[in-house]
């Protein structure tokens, strides 16, 4: 027998489904932010992404019945988008004292000395990172910086342990190389 | 002394070996001071990239956090606005491409050495239509309804009537001498 429902539970509902986004959004949102963030090198772009993601998740809201399920779920979209990104890109993020992102500088704490070696070193990491392969860069930070197992890295990133295990070696090598150069 | 390649150390530097390679790995690098020293240079290498990915000290993370979920309601407003995202139809792979070219090579195939031999199937005669000369021309009816071809008032028309079901009308226009000849057949 079908139980007519009323506005009220209607309304209830839907405050319902909003209260669990909120939830959802609260809980996973810096740890998304500092995945993507690690993987792209740079702010703005990390916040765009993140949006992104998150807009992603929510639009499908039977996926987010279990939520622990969902984190993972959320992961996997951020670890993908985050590909994607630097993929259109030619994973090519400069950071520049300019173009560092209004919202997130505090004035007074940073000193313009500071600013500047920061984003010498944020650029210097950049470029190393930029010798590897959209996946090889993907698999080093979800490793090495992420610290995750290799096998939740290649869920993440959808392959086998043995292609993400080839990928973390060649990346390490890579990255050493550059660091190496640099210093001579 | 053979030591293990690159690959196996950078592994190696991060615990990524299975435990066969790690255990003849480690056996190795407790006797062999050069690979020991690589697995170091990794491992730095590896510090290097935690220390740098950190996000700025100094960074807002309340006020951002706040400008980021603002655009997620935003996003997912205007979503809903847009309604829901068509998929893309899928392509056909090419095996299945193939499978039903093969299917339909068949089907065809079957079509036309059958058809030659089938007899036509007729539209059955609605029972009670009849066909009949008037003044006016040729009339059928049946069904409540009637269909006329109409013949040329003022002309002579003969009409004859078919034992194969078919009646025809023929008049000659007095004014051009043209000839007009309607066949009805009833099937």
């Amino acid at each position: 027998m079908n139980e007519a429902v009323g506005p009220d539970a209607l309304n209830a509902l839907a405050g319902e489904a909003r209260d669990r986004q909120a939830q959802f959004v609260n809980e996973n949102l810096r740890r998304i932010f500092l995945q993507i963030y690690r993987m792209v090198g740079n702010v703005a772009d990390a916040q765009d992404l993140t949006q992104e993601v998150f807009i992603k998740a929510l639009q499908r809201q039977e996926q987010l019945r279990d939520l622990e399920k969902a984190a993972h779920w959320l992961s996997r979209i951020a670890t993908n988008t985050a590909i994607d990104f630097l993929r259109r890109h030619g994973r090519v993020s400069f950071v520049e004292i300019g173009e560092l992102p209004e919202p997130v500088s505090t004035p007074i704490s940073a000193s313009p000395e500071q600013a500047v070696l920061r984003a010498e070193r944020a650029a210097y990491l950049e470029e190393g990172l930029r010798t590897l392969t959209e996946r090889e860069r993907a698999a080093l930070i979800l490793r090495d910086v992420e610290d995750l197992p290799a096998e939740e890295v290649a869920r993440r990133m959808n392959c086998t342990k043995a292609t993400v295990r080839s990928h973390i070696a060649n990346a390490r090598m890579k990255f050493r190389k550059y660091l190496e150069r640099r210093k001579t | 002394m053979r030591h293990p390649d690159k690959e196996t150390l950078a592994l190696a530097s991060g615990g990524d070996l299975g435990w066969w390679r790690r255990w003849r790995t480690q056996r190795h690098l407790a006797f062999c001071e050069d690979c020991r020293l690589e697995v170091e240079a990794f491992r730095k290498a590896a510090a290097v990239l935690r220390e740098g990915s950190e996000p700025p000290q100094d960074l807002d993370w309340d006020r951002l956090a706040m400008e980021i979920k603002a655009n997620i309601r935003l996003g997912l407003a205007a979503g809903e606005i847009a309604g829901p995202a068509r998929e893309a139809p899928r392509r056909l792979g090419w095996r299945a491409a193939a499978a039903m070219a093969g299917v339909s090579m068949v089907v065809v195939s079957g079509l036309l050495v059958v058809a030659p031999f089938a007899p036509r199937s007729r539209a059955p005669v609605e029972a009670g239509v009849t066909a009949e000369a008037t003044p006016a021309g040729i009339e059928l009816k049946g069904s409540g309804g009637k269909l006329t071809v109409v013949g040329r008032a003022g002309d002579t028309v003969t009409v004859s009537a078919r034992s194969s079901g078919s009646v025809a009308a023929r008049y000659v226009d007095s004014d051009t001498g043209q000839v007009t000849i309607a066949n009805v057949y009833m099937e």
